[in-house]
């Protein structure tokens, strides 16, 4: 491993590095393995768990992520590259019949991990410069197919996977599934610009919905006016309730979460990425680390892709 | 050897009936510890298999 480069903003990239090592040791990497590329350690290593959930497999777009971006310890590396192919590899075939996926109990049919999954699989394959599998479209398929919940970052997270994975596998009926996706999502928004969960806010999603929909901008630059215009709505919504340092009162929101995802903000609303870059750097706001295994991988990779998106 | 559905239901069965007994949970350790470590080539450890750097030489 080498020293890390400073990024864009140095404190994004170099607090997602930081778990890199941590997310390589919950893959299985061992050749010949029947669950290599699997990263619920729990499942694969400690056998304390009957089945593997799909929400881990985002740590192969946190690899994909690490051996493409400039300034990553792992930047072009072949071995790391292979291992998140082996992450995405393990991630379809664990697809229930259907292409649904799994998350807390087996043949679940979880929309949320399944739209999430979907998203980040995609990315990293677009990352790594792979084409879409079969099995993957037909993960998008389920989600295009699936009644959407009433949490709008999961529904946020439908459009964007099945925009990338339409933009990826060439296919105009996920992607117009993916429309159809982002007008449900307006729906979810509340007058004053929140996106609604479960019928209340919540301003930790909040930032997971603008995260999402900083992706659905990318992959879809057709798009990108309509879906930044929804987004900046729910950036000034946000701005009402985080302080200067970037945090927010969270015992009174509905779900309770501390985190921010900072992709959006940097996309959508830099003054209010500043305000978390202030956060992050006196230590008062929740970086991937001080999550456990089930959620650091996803911070980790929201962070990466603010890194990146700042450097854009 | 990977936890499927049908084996952690025999074994959480065994836990919750024979298994409150002390001598029933002393004979199930001693058969995991064969089966997963005494008799394998390879034995197993909990705390391995993490990253290590030299992985990348």
């Amino acid at each position: 491993m080498t020293a890390t480069e400073p990024l864009g903003a140095p404190s994004f990239a170099q607090a997602a590095f930081a778990s890199l090592p941590r997310a390589l040791g919950l893959e299985d990497r061992e050749p010949g393995s029947e669950t290599r590329g699997c990263f619920d350690r729990a499942y694969w290593h400690y056998r304390l768990s009957d089945f593997p959930s799909a929400w881990f497999q985002t740590g192969a777009l946190l690899l994909a992520q690490a051996a493409t971006l400039p300034g990553s310890p792992f930047f072009g590396n072949e071995k790391v590259r292979d291992w998140a192919r082996a992450g995405v590899q393990f991630l379809v075939a664990s697809a229930n019949r259907d292409g649904s996926l799994a998350e807390v109990y087996p043949f679940e049919r979880s929309y949320c991990a399944t739209a999430f999954a979907a998203l980040h699989a995609s990315l990293a394959l677009a990352l790594l410069g792979d084409p879409a599998s079969d099995s993957l479209v037909r993960i998008a398929r389920w989600i295009a197919h699936a009644h959407p919940t009433d949490a709008a970052n999961q529904v946020a997270a439908a459009a964007a996977a099945l925009a990338s994975v339409g933009a990826l596998a060439r296919d105009e009926v996920l992607v117009k599934a993916s429309d159809a996706r982002f007008q449900d999502l307006l729906a979810l928004q509340s007058a004053d610009g929140f996106f609604l969960e479960y019928g209340g806010l919540d301003p930790g999603y909040q930032s997971v919905t603008l995260s999402c929909l900083a992706h659905l901008a990318r992959v879809r630059p057709d798009r990108a006016d309509a879906v930044s215009a929804v987004a900046k709505r729910g950036a000034d919504a946000l701005r009402s309730v985080v302080r200067e340092d970037g945090t927010y009162e969270w015992r009174t929101t509905r779900r309770r979460t501390q985190f921010l995802y900072p992709f959006g903000l940097v996309r959508f609303a830099p003054d209010l990425a500043g305000r978390f870059k202030t956060g992050l750097e006196k230590g008062r706001v929740l970086a991937p680390q001080w999550l456990d295994d089930r959620y650091f991988l996803h911070l980790a990779t929201d962070f990466l892709s603010a890194a990146r998106e700042e450097k854009a | 050897m990977k936890l499927t559905p049908f084996k952690l239901l025999v074994l959480r069965t065994f836990n919750v009936t024979l298994g409150r007994f002390a001598w029933a949970d002393r004979l199930l350790r001693r058969m995991l510890l064969l089966l997963l470590v005494k008799k394998k080539e390879v034995p197993y450890v909990q705390s391995a298999r993490f990253f290590a750097p030299d992985e990348l030489d």
